[in-house]
């Protein structure tokens, strides 16, 4: 597909993508109103620079791409910080282990968004070394010691069973 | 191995239950977006001259400038737009309804003694894929190109000054670099210590405040005064923080106060209540501080200004990061459709006039504002 799409076919990307869009969002700034928002505004630049996705098959791919560098901006202004102290952590319906859950999410708070992005984008959203670098637009040694960097405070914040340390599990 | 981290994040993911995808509304966004035809700037990015050496501020003759009060008005200096805004790929000069058009979209506005320097992309998206350039628009709309940092860093200017200073990162070397927009050419790189890796840009963002650059690195926000090279770490303020500054005066924001202190010796000028996602900023000359309401406030947006000589406030309606400053800094002022509104920060009094045609209701960019991505 070459040319832009249709209101409806846009409309049923919107649909197709949101559910994983926004589970991404939540891992990303840990609210889910903030999530929504996050999404609709990847997909809402998504539409606006059709003419770069080229093909439906990659708009997901963008509006993801579009939605890390969004979250990045959001946190550069003045009223998020590194450390945003969250007061009321979203509820969960996952009962396997409520409390590692709970410290999960204020683990990644913790987490410098670039840190936090490259947890989510390699461990939930799978990707490899180079696709993180390709969303996050820097070098695959950066993804690397950001991993790295991450992988250690996840370890000291939520100990070696979540986090282990083992020896080139970030160079893949 | 790392499963047990995925794993807890899938489940954390799928626990959630998933609202309905607005895809009316974002599909409706659509039409509304500014779709101007975007025209391709020449190319503006030449390397520019460095005068760096060793780490120490080299001033290329320029007389020392007599420091301002840190709560003096911004003065006049008649080449900074009174007002001014960008839609789309169109600065609007307010005062004298002078229109400049840009050789691509508008991005960032930056308030300068020597004119506005716009910072503009090709695609309309701040998410620093596309190369950035910046052009001098002067009070006639006349435009003229700019060296400056094409890639993704946090600029800054001082009404007063005819700066903008940015920083690089070269091999984890940190340098600040300040550039007189009226000569085009830079007349300082300084090297500042620490490291940077807690945001997102290439390099440490920066605040620009008389002849003193905020670098916000990772353990300290680190002052260096660009015309003795002095540097140091800035009283008060954390690293690990976007630097808001201007007229000697920074925002230190904790969990649920934000306080205005006096930037050269961190001593605390007014504390200020805030709730989560509220984002706190300075007007242009610091004489005011502003507290947008945050993005989970989607029912009652309004912004907040305090006067930080003696607290006082008054609330404006409208969406948060919807107001820019005029020069010299005593109003604010948003445009909608085809009325502007300008609101007198002390009193909260606003009166409206009759903007440009045309603009409908795309984005518009406000100067004054310290920080746009």
């Amino acid at each position: 597909m070459g040319g832009r799409p249709s209101d409806a076919e846009f409309s049923e990307l919107v649909h197709a993508a949101w559910p994983s869009l926004y589970r991404t969002a939540y891992l990303l700034v840990g609210d889910q109103g903030l999530a929504e928002d996050l999404v609709q505004v990847a997909l809402g630049k998504t539409d606006a620079s059709w003419g770069r996705v080229r093909e439906v098959g990659a708009a997901r791919a963008y509006a993801r791409k579009i939605m890390v560098n969004t979250a990045a901006s959001w946190f550069r202004r003045a009223g998020w910080r590194k450390e945003r102290p969250s007061e009321v952590l979203p509820g969960s319906s996952y009962d396997e282990d409520p409390t590692a859950q709970l410290a999960l999410m204020q683990a990644l708070a913790q987490l410098p968004l670039r840190q936090r992005a490259v947890v989510v984008l390699r461990f939930y959203e799978d990707l490899s070394v180079t696709e993180t670098a390709g969303v996050l637009g820097c070098a695959e040694g950066t993804v690397k010691s950001q991993t790295s960097d991450a992988l250690a405070r996840l370890r000291a914040l939520l100990g070696d069973a979540v986090a282990p340390v083992e020896s080139g599990a970030v160079d893949d | 191995m790392t499963d047990r981290l995925a794993a807890l994040l899938h489940a954390e993911a799928e626990a959630l239950e998933v609202p309905a995808a607005p895809a009316s509304e974002i599909v409706s966004a659509g039409h509304h977006r500014d779709r101007q035809r975007v025209f391709r700037a020449g190319a503006v990015a030449v390397a520019a001259s460095a005068l760096v050496v060793g780490g120490v501020a080299v001033v290329a003759g320029r007389d020392q400038a007599a420091r301002e009060s840190p709560s003096s008005p911004l003065g006049h200096h008649p080449r900074t737009p009174q007002i001014a805004y960008a839609v789309g790929t169109t600065v609007y000069l307010g005062h004298r309804r002078a229109t400049a058009s840009l050789p691509e979209f508008g991005q960032a506005l930056y308030l300068t003694s020597s004119g506005l320097v716009v910072r503009t992309n090709a695609t309309g998206i701040p998410d620093g894929r596309s190369p950035y350039h910046f052009v001098l628009v002067g009070a006639s709309g006349r435009t003229r190109g700019l060296h400056g940092p094409s890639g993704d860093v946090a600029p800054s200017a001082d009404p007063r000054e005819p700066y903008l200073a940015w920083a690089t990162m070269n091999h984890g070397k940190i340098t600040v670099v300040v550039h007189d927009v009226a000569t085009d050419r830079d007349v300082a790189h300084l090297g500042v210590p620490g490291t940077f890796t807690w945001g997102g840009w290439d390099a440490p963002p920066v605040a620009l405040s008389g002849a003193d650059v905020y670098v916000g690195t990772d353990h300290q926000t680190h002052v260096v005064n660009w015309r003795t090279g002095v540097s140091a770490v800035a009283p008060g303020v954390p690293g690990s923080s976007y630097p808001t500054v201007a007229g000697g005066r920074a925002v230190v924001t904790h969990s649920r106060t934000a306080d205005i202190v006096d930037a050269a010796s961190g001593r605390r000028l007014l504390r200020l209540p805030i709730r989560r996602d509220d984002s706190v900023n300075l007007s242009p000359d610091g004489r005011f501080a502003t507290v947008d309401t945050g993005y989970g406030d989607r029912v009652s947006p309004y912004e907040k200004v305090y006067s930080v000589a003696d607290g006082s406030s008054i609330s404006l309606p409208g969406t948060a990061w919807g107001y820019g400053w005029t020069y010299p800094g005593d109003d604010l002022f948003r445009v909608e459709g085809t009325t502007m509104t300008t609101c007198a920060a002390a009193t909260g009094h606003c009166h409206t006039t009759v903007a440009p045609p045309g603009l409908g209701g795309s984005f518009v960019h406000y100067a004054g504002r310290l920080y746009e991505a």
